[in-house]
């Protein structure tokens, strides 16, 4: 017995021993370094200053912030849409299809988001392989810009992110039991009612856990912005990966960094406090 | 209809998810170096990458480091199945079976 509980305690503190080594002490690092300050030999120099906050402050990064933010909340809102439905019929689907469809939203992942993404561009650009189908097909008389426009950002993003939508939509809705729609109906709701009394509320966490998914990698994927927004939209990822490459500016970048970390900190813990609050009404 | 619908939606989806897999598959058969024309059916670049030593390094690396990064199994799997194997009682169907399976 004895045995068990050190078997126990070695292999649970060795994951916490590497998860000290390689995320609580990094961004220490990070957060140490946001309060130093930088001279022209040495990225990192001793006096404490707020300069990389106080930098932050300004009409720029707002705007930054801002449009990350809110391209940030379109990509999640377009997953959850196209993902609702989506998830809905997976979950619905004959069962012995369900674990083929669902394998079939995870086999993109074997390839390399960002080799996908350049694939996106050869569809995307003004003479790409969407432009011409439209053309073809007459819909469209000059060919759309939509390669380094937001929407292409917008596209990419939920092309990458859209199965972090549809997976925890999948588990909610497939827990949920068809018999509670049929009663709903039974009673006289309408498929709108029901829609919104019955379904949307208990598949809640579904939405909340997979909009978390979504929404915080969109905000600090650089990668995607870089290649099919062009120059014109930088975000907030962005702006940070820069500072650290191209700037140099360390203390600005780490301050960016740490505002960032702050944010995703404020909805994680509504995320928390939102599911012990329903898990609580529940019970009663 | 209903199911119709339902599936037109799905594959629309699934459509979405793999074009941009397919157009790639496609244009590494493509005999210009950019993705931007097609220039007609080439396999230069398989036979290319086959004659790159060093790109096939890298992707040997690559694996290298796939291989031990999953958990290496003798180290890892009495760490993960110990709580399971420990508390079934035999006849019963162990969840190390499923976590196997």
């Amino acid at each position: 017995m004895a045995n068990k509980k050190i078997f126990r305690s070695f292999s649970i503190g060795l994951v916490v021993c590497w998860m000290i080594a390689f995320a609580v002490i990094p961004n220490i690092l990070v957060l140490t370094a946001s309060f130093l300050s930088r001279t022209d030999s040495q990225f990192l120099t001793m006096p404490l200053t707020f300069d990389g906050y106080d930098q932050l402050f300004t009409p720029l990064i707002a705007g930054i912030v801002m449009r990350s933010l809110g391209l940030a909340c379109m990509v999640t809102v377009t997953c959850l849409l196209l993902g609702y439905p989506f998830a809905w019929i997976l979950a619905r689907a004959p069962k012995k299809h369900r674990h083929l469809l669902i394998v079939m939203l995870i086999i993109p992942f074997w390839t390399n988001s960002l080799i996908r993404t350049y694939a996106l561009i050869a569809i995307l650009n003004t003479s790409g392989l969407l432009n011409k189908a439209l053309m073809t097909m007459g819909l469209i008389e000059t060919p759309l810009r939509i390669l380094y426009t937001k929407s292409a950002v917008l596209i990419g993003l939920t092309y990458t992110l859209l199965p972090f939508m549809v997976l925890p939509l999948y588990a909610a809705i497939e827990k949920l039991d068809p018999r509670l729609r049929e009663a709903a109906r039974d009673l006289g709701a309408s498929r709108l009612a029901s829609l919104l009394k019955i379904e949307l509320p208990l598949t809640q966490s579904g939405i909340i856990a997979g909009s978390m998914l979504v929404f915080l990698p969109a905000l600090g994927m650089f990668y995607v912005p870089d290649i099919l927004g062009g120059a014109k939209s930088v975000l907030i990822g962005n702006f940070i990966r820069d500072q650290f490459m191209i700037a140099r500016n360390w203390p600005f970048g780490s301050a960016a960094s740490i505002f960032l970390t702050l944010i995703m900190i404020v909805m994680l813990s509504l995320y928390a406090w939102r599911t012990t609050r329903t898990r609580q009404g529940g019970r009663l | 209809m209903n199911t119709f619908i339902k599936t037109v939606y799905a594959a629309l989806v699934y459509a979405f998810l793999y074009f941009p897999l397919v157009v790639m598959g496609v244009y590494s058969f493509n005999a210009s170096k950019y993705s931007i024309a097609w220039k007609g059916f080439s396999t230069t670049w398989y036979l290319k990458l086959l004659g790159n030593t060093q790109l096939l390094d890298a992707a040997l690396h690559s694996l290298t480091i796939a291989f031990f990064s999953e958990p290496w199994p003798p180290l890892s799997e009495p760490l993960q199945l110990w709580p399971c194997t420990a508390t079934v009682s035999p006849g019963e169907k162990s969840c190390t079976d499923s976590c196997m399976s």
